[in-house]
């Protein structure tokens, strides 16, 4: 269980992250959202407890970043926007160095690095030169080296930015099977049809503030809370509009052209059917009629100003 | 305890970043090529020294030829000083900062790992790197011991002596490293480090060899009695080495001292590195604090034990009987440790809006602050720094049964406290007046220069109060000049010289705290917090 409890990061007369709180259970993946500067990777690194916040705190499973930092790091898998490999060193000495700063036993330490390379797909890169592998296992094997000691968070630091689509579609699969696995996740991202597809939980962060914090369909009810409908037909928008306005469940039609509505409706399905029903009844020649979801690229740029600090 | 033990051990005994260092340090070829042109080079100018030392070899008598074998080893050790001198700051100047660089720090950090952790597992990882060193250089000091130069003990003592060495020159690459922003800046302040240990050290090394080969009035003559501080500087090493320094009645060996003294210092710089690597409030700042009172307290000790038992110490002057020639010595420390707290003082005391919360302002004076470390515990722990010194030597000098504290001790003594409250006070001043810690700490460095340094010459001759001279004035500057304790005649005025500084100091840091109570000042200070 993490809390994120009234988190402030200030820095002189800069206010990098303003009371930022949350929490999230076993499973979760977060995605965390915001414009560069927003203060996504301030907030990580202090829940990391590599920045002392100015004000606040945050709790893994009842170890706090200030009083118990040890404690905390002991549960916690960072993973920042960059590698920070060393050189010279073979991948199972990378990992090996993580596993012995992280405590794991000598004995379990072959089979530990073993297992986590299998998840991340580089154990036949076990005896390569870190600095031959490409990006992509790169940013896999900074995953791996988070994993060693199988914390119960992960906090990944845009852990997608430079990679081709395969490489991001198998870091997703990765991050779901994490979040399967128990593990809270923490994923930042600018990707957001991404994150869409993998978080069961968003925030999103502007100046330091956290504008809205939920699953994802809550939030994307916050920002539309009735269903809205296109319905195209062949021929008298005009017409068809004046006769939605009277049908049951519908808040307003809009005329987009001759041939294009736009419906705010605020029925279930079983109604939206029947106004479909209805409007097949009445001899009107629909060519398309779907329901408009609204997705996280909407509500970012509906929260958000762009504003930077 | 158990959880410390369990900590010590697991950094020191199989520490993964010693692991990974050493590993990068000896993958490929390149180390062993290295190795042996390092073997071939000493080769080459032990033999070019043999040969020439050994010139004339057949027309000398027997005791001549030993003379110039012995000279053949400490040319040996000498040459594997220098390699020492080289070799060990570069093995950790720049290793902090590259990782910074690489920005693999953080990963590190993000682990439940101490700086500690890390500095220590380079420190053994590069001492063995070193120790390889100085065991290659074996076969080359086993001539000199195979031909009647040396004998096997002196080889062993000037090992050590330069194993200590290298010791604390690792270390001042770490200290150094964990504070410089870039690799070049890292590097040329560690030999810059190196260089002013170095030329603080050769003042002993110098003295003793003038002391050995000159018979000047130094009253060591041929004996090996000779004060520890002698075995600092390691190209002296193979003549320092056999020497002893006599604590209550007891011939300790100069080059255990030596260790003892690098072990600690390197400690020391240790805890400054990992203090620099930690945030506000760290356990390891609080250890380079409380570390920093124990080291001084150690160096008081082995200080003044030889000051105070044994007659050698007297090295710069005459027999240490008489109490102008105690007044003297302590002068000599006085003026190298206010040298040194002229340095020390603008890094604790100065503080910024903009800084970390290490460095920001958080009230005048905090007794709770002094080993928290920030600049309202920056005064207090000056003057425990300065009470530990004045305690050691008093209790030393209770226990000794040869020499009494004079009263130029206790003017000096004074004199220091007022040093150091009125370079608090101007650090206050200039912390004040909103500029961000660098300028902050610049204009503190800068005002002693430009003040004190370049005005003494002219106004201390127009003051009719030279450098050098018995003719006082109260009006000089020259009492603010770290050097001041040197002035032969004018300990006398200490203590209304201190008197001034004390209340100038204060008067500079109230003036600072005034204006950090202006509006402007107090919102910048409360929107930093």
């Amino acid at each position: 269980m993490l809390e994120v409890k009234e988190l402030w990061k200030v820095y002189g007369p800069l206010t990098a992250v303003k009371g930022v709180s949350f929490s999230l259970k076993p499973g979760d993946i977060f995605g965390f959202i915001g414009s560069n500067g927003a203060g996504k990777t301030t907030t990580i690194r202090m829940i990391s407890t590599l920045l002392e916040p100015t004000h606040g705190t945050a709790t893994i499973n009842g170890a706090d970043i200030i009083r118990d930092p040890m404690g905390v790091r002991r549960q916690i898998g960072y993973m920042p926007d960059f590698f920070g490999l060393y050189d010279d060193v073979k991948v199972w000495e990378y990992l090996d160095f993580f596993a012995t700063i992280y405590e794991v036993p000598p004995k379990q330490r072959n089979s530990v690095i073993d297992n986590v390379l299998e998840l991340t797909d580089l154990t036949v890169k076990r005896d390569a030169f870190v600095q031959s592998l490409s990006r992509g296992m790169q940013q896999r094997l900074c995953l791996a080296r988070c994993l060693v000691h199988d914390p119960a968070l992960l906090l990944l630091d845009e852990p997608a930015s430079g990679l081709d689509p395969r490489a991001r579609a198998e870091l997703k699969e990765l991050i779901i099977e994490l979040g399967r696995m128990g593990k809270i996740v923490i994923v930042s991202s600018h990707i957001l049809p991404e994150l869409a597809d993998f978080c069961n939980c968003v925030g999103i962060i502007e100046r330091g503030e956290m504008l809205a914090f939920g699953p994802v369909n809550q939030i994307l009810r916050q920002i539309q809370p009735t269903r809205v409908l296109a319905i195209t037909v062949l021929d008298g928008a005009g017409e068809v509009r004046t006769r939605l306005a009277d049908m049951p469940h519908v808040l307003a039609a809009h005329l987009e052209d001759e041939h294009h509505l736009r419906v705010e409706f605020n029925g279930d399905h079983e109604q939206q059917s029947e106004l479909l029903a209805a409007l097949i009844q009445a001899n009107v020649r629909v060519v398309q009629f779907h329901e408009e979801h609204a997705n996280l690229e909407d509500v970012f740029m509906r929260l958000t100003t762009g504003a930077v600090q | 305890m158990t959880a410390w033990a369990r900590r010590t051990v697991r950094t020191y005994f199989g520490n993964a970043a010693a692991v990974r260092e050493y590993r990068a340090q000896l993958r490929g070829n390149r180390a062993l090529y290295l190795w042996a042109a390092y073997l071939g080079l000493l080769i080459l100018l032990g033999g070019l020294a043999y040969s020439q030392i050994m010139d004339n070899e057949y027309a000398q008598s027997i005791a001549t030829l030993q003379s110039e074998l012995n000279s053949f080893y400490s040319t040996i050790i000498g040459m594997i000083a220098a390699v020492v001198c080289l070799v060990a700051p570069a093995l950790t100047a720049s290793s902090i900062t590259a990782e910074r660089q690489r920005r693999s720090l953080d990963l590190v950090f993000s682990a439940p790992v101490p700086p500690r952790y890390l500095l220590v597992g380079k420190m053994i990882a590069s001492m063995r790197y070193l120790m390889m060193l100085l065991v290659l250089a074996l076969p080359v000091t086993a001539v000199c011991v195979v031909m009647g130069g040396a004998t096997w003990s002196d080889v062993v003592g000037s090992y050590i002596v330069l194993l200590s060495s290298g010791i604390v020159f690792m270390a001042i690459g770490l200290a150094v490293s964990a504070q410089a922003p870039t690799l070049m800046s890292s590097i040329v302040n560690t030999y810059i480090g190196v260089g002013a240990y170095l030329w603080f050290t050769s003042i002993f090394g110098m003295v003793f060899l003038a002391s050995r080969f000159g018979g000047g009035p130094l009253g060591m003559g041929s004996t090996n009695e000779a004060p520890w501080s002698v075995v600092l500087l390691p190209f002296t090493a193979a003549y320092t080495s056999p020497t002893f320094t006599i604590i209550s009645g007891v011939e300790v060996p100069n080059w255990i001292l030596g260790l003892v003294f690098a072990l600690a210092f390197s400690r020391l710089l240790l805890s400054g590195a990992g203090s620099a690597l930690s945030p506000f409030g760290s356990p390891e700042t609080k250890s380079l604090r409380i570390h920093g009172i124990v080291f001084l307290a150690l160096l008081g000790v082995l200080v003044a034990f030889p000051l105070s038992a044994s007659t050698p110490f007297a090295m710069l002057g005459a027999p240490a009987t008489g109490p102008s020639t105690q007044g003297y010595t302590f002068g000599v420390l006085v003026a190298s440790v206010s040298m040194i707290a002229f340095w020390l003082i603008p890094a604790l005391v100065c503080h910024a809006p903009d800084a970390d919360r290490k460095f920001r302002y958080d009230g005048l004076f905090s007794l709770r602050q002094a080993i928290v470390g920030s600049p309202s515990g920056a005064l207090p722990y000056l003057l425990f720094l300065w009470g530990t010194v004045v305690a050691v030597f008093v209790a030393v000098y209770a226990f000794s049964a040869r020499a009494m504290l004079g009263v130029q001790f206790w003017q000096l003594s004074a004199w220091g406290l007022g040093f150091i409250v009125f370079w608090w006070g101007v650090a206050r001043f200039f912390s004040s007046m909103g500029m961000n810690l660098k300028s902050a700490r610049s204009s503190v460095i800068a005002t002693g220069i430009v003040v004190l340094a370049l005005p003494l010459p002219i106004l201390s001759s127009l003051t009719f109060t030279s450098y050098g001279t018995s003719s006082p004035s109260q009006t000089s500057l020259w009492m603010l000049h770290m050097a001041y304790p040197l002035a032969p005649g004018e300990t006398v005025y200490a203590p209304y010289y201190a008197a001034f500084l004390v209340v100038s100091g204060i008067a500079l840091a109230l003036a600072g705290e005034a204006n950090m109570k202006r509006p402007r000042r107090q919102r910048r200070a409360g929107s930093a917090e």
